[in-house]
């Protein structure tokens, strides 16, 4: 079976009707001129859909009418694991094969309701359909209006539908405080912090990292000593994403100790996030001698756990160059030339090897050649022009770190970092609804 | 004559009403065009009709059969032979595939004829349709 996708035109057209009828059908209509409107308006794009297209949409309206008609269910002592149907379904979720995985779950006895609701809507967000997830998450969260969980992902559902509501929601839930389900809050931060990464605005930002840590709070003290307590053991990875972005936000605000403090307790829960490690060691590198030395030993983790990105070995780079460990420092320059990172980075790590190789006496040429390979990877590294220059002042004079500016631009560091996963993100890695 | 089925309001004696919209019969401009002289043109359009109710799209499937067509139709059979491409009654002809669904198909005139006399041709099946709802 092909997925189906909004490419056809038809196939948009027959969802949009559909979608109206669902509405119309909701609000008590079911024989007004306007749904004979859309009944007509149907059939002459429906005649053009494939076979896979018209398979998901007659799927998609059996399962609206399970939104239109089941209306409540009993609350269940004990929640029986899925059926087969739905444990298949799961397994096309995650082989991305939504519509298998929907029909699978049409064919699922398994109850209760607001858990089929809450996997249909999980196919559609993942089909990029959120209006349609938002009616199937909104479903679930009727029927179960305990799970806060449910209400979040209407929120992020409707946010990616509709936008601009979305934003007025997100303004609501941060300014209700401490009102609201904390998944919903959490998510309404992760939205707003997501946000916050693409936002130049250093007031606004500023303003928006206070109140983001504000509602964090909030939602931290109800899962911990709220109504409904959320235990780490069980709600993990969500306290890990909180504390993260905690310390994102205190970091950004210059709150060096709570910064500290949430990477720390979210390293703790999630040991192997090289991208904790990384934050965590570029906040403390620089400020005294033994913060720096465990800010290297936080890099030279992520180094062994295998991190991707180039930061790490930048700053370890930085710190062997002026510990004048140069050997060293060549094969880490060596390796992080080979990650993922900035043309600005590369080119700051090509000038640590050419003072490296000036230290080490090397070649003028080769050296003056690495500084030049320097500002050709990016053309607007002057520093490493003017090392260049200072290099030339005093060939006689063995370098060292009073000869060399090596300041690391922390706006650049900044950039570098790795922001916290998203909260879908850290969802789908671990999958931590049970069927 | 080929086995069709076909959605339409239901008259007193149980037969199909006649009907442009939603009955037996045709929409103008919709399922059939006409010529300057007032001929059904023979295209790929006609009255629609399905290998099997259950084949019915979602719009036109009777809310009681699990759609969201209007309750107030019904389903009729027409016919027992096997659906092919072919005469369907007299004058009539059945199209199938009309469209890009293998088992849509479209009833239409056998030749050129006025409107009025494909219209009619359409009208005297009406006897031959029977309700069928079953599975």
């Amino acid at each position: 079976m092909n997925e189906t996708t909004q490419g056809n035109l038809s196939y948009r057209k027959v969802l949009d009707e559909l979608l109206r009828m669902h509405e119309l059908s909701v609000a008590g209509e079911h024989e007004t001129d306007e749904i004979k409107k859309s009944r007509d308006a149907i059939d002459e794009p429906y005649s053009d859909m494939s076979a896979d297209e018209r398979e998901a949409i007659e799927g998609l309206s059996t399962d609206l009418l399970d939104v239109e008609n089941i209306t409540s269910e009993p609350v269940l002592d004990y929640i029986p694991p899925g059926d087969e149907a739905m444990v298949k379904a799961l397994q096309a979720q995650r082989s991305c094969r939504y519509d298998d995985a929907l029909k699978l779950l049409r064919e699922s006895k398994s109850k209760p309701a607001s858990r089929l609701s809450f996997f249909r809507g999980r196919n559609w967000i993942e089909k990029r359909e959120p209006r349609v997830a938002l009616l199937f998450f909104n479903h679930a969260a009727n029927l179960d209006a305990e799970n806060d969980d449910y209400k979040a992902e209407a929120f992020d559902a409707l946010v990616r539908a509709y936008p601009e509501r979305g934003q007025k929601e997100i303004t609501r839930v941060l300014t209700e405080l401490p009102k609201g389900a904390p998944a919903v809050i959490i998510k309404a931060c992760d939205i707003a912090f997501n946000s916050t990464l693409r936002n130049r605005d250093e007031g606004n930002l500023r303003s928006l990292h206070e109140v983001i840590v504000r509602a964090l709070h909030a939602a931290l003290v109800e899962m911990q000593e709220g109504p409904k307590k959320k235990l780490i053991s069980e709600t993990q990875p969500v306290y890990s994403y909180v504390y993260s972005m905690l310390a994102s936000c205190c970091r950004y605000l210059d709150m060096l100790d709570p910064a500290y403090f949430y990477y720390t307790f979210a390293i703790g829960l999630d040991p192997l996030s090289d991208a904790l490690l990384i934050a965590r060691g570029a906040l403390m590198y620089g400020r005294t001698q033994v913060a720096t030395e465990s800010a290297v030993e936080d890099f030279r983790r992520a180094l062994r756990i295998g991190t991707s990105m180039a930061i790490p070995f930048y700053y370890i780079a930085h710190y062997l160059l002026h510990s004048q460990n140069f050997e060293t420092c060549m094969k880490v320059i060596e390796d992080g030339l080979q990650k993922q990172g900035s043309k600005q980075l590369k080119s700051e790590m090509l000038e640590f090897k050419a003072i490296a190789f000036a230290a080490m006496n090397r070649p003028p040429e080769l050296v003056r050649q690495t500084f030049k390979e320097a500002t050709l990877v990016d053309q607007t590294n002057k520093r490493a022009l003017s090392n260049l220059a200072i290099y030339e002042k005093g060939m006689a004079v063995p370098p060292t770190r009073d000869l060399y500016v090596l300041k690391i631009d922390p706006a650049m560091a900044r950039r570098e970092l790795p922001p916290p996963r998203t909260l879908r993100e850290v969802n789908t890695a671990h999958h931590p609804v049970a069927v | 004559m080929p086995r069709v089925f076909r959605v339409m309001m239901k008259d007193a004696d149980g037969k199909p009403t006649i009907a442009d919209d939603a009955g037996l019969g045709v929409r103008l401009g919709v399922d059939i065009r006409q010529d300057a002289q007032g001929n059904a043109i023979r295209e790929n359009k006609g009255m629609s009709v399905f290998e099997h109710w259950k084949d019915l799209p979602f719009n036109r499937k009777p809310r009681r059969l699990g759609g969201r067509g209007d309750d107030t139709t019904f389903c009729f059979r027409l016919g027992d032979g096997p659906v092919v491409s072919g005469q369907l009654a007299n004058g009539l002809d059945l199209l199938i595939p009309m469209g890009k669904n293998p088992k849509h198909g479209g009833v239409r005139p056998q030749q050129l004829v006025p409107l009025a006399t494909f219209r009619a041709d359409i009208e005297a099946t009406r006897n031959d349709w029977v309700f069928d709802e079953n599975p």
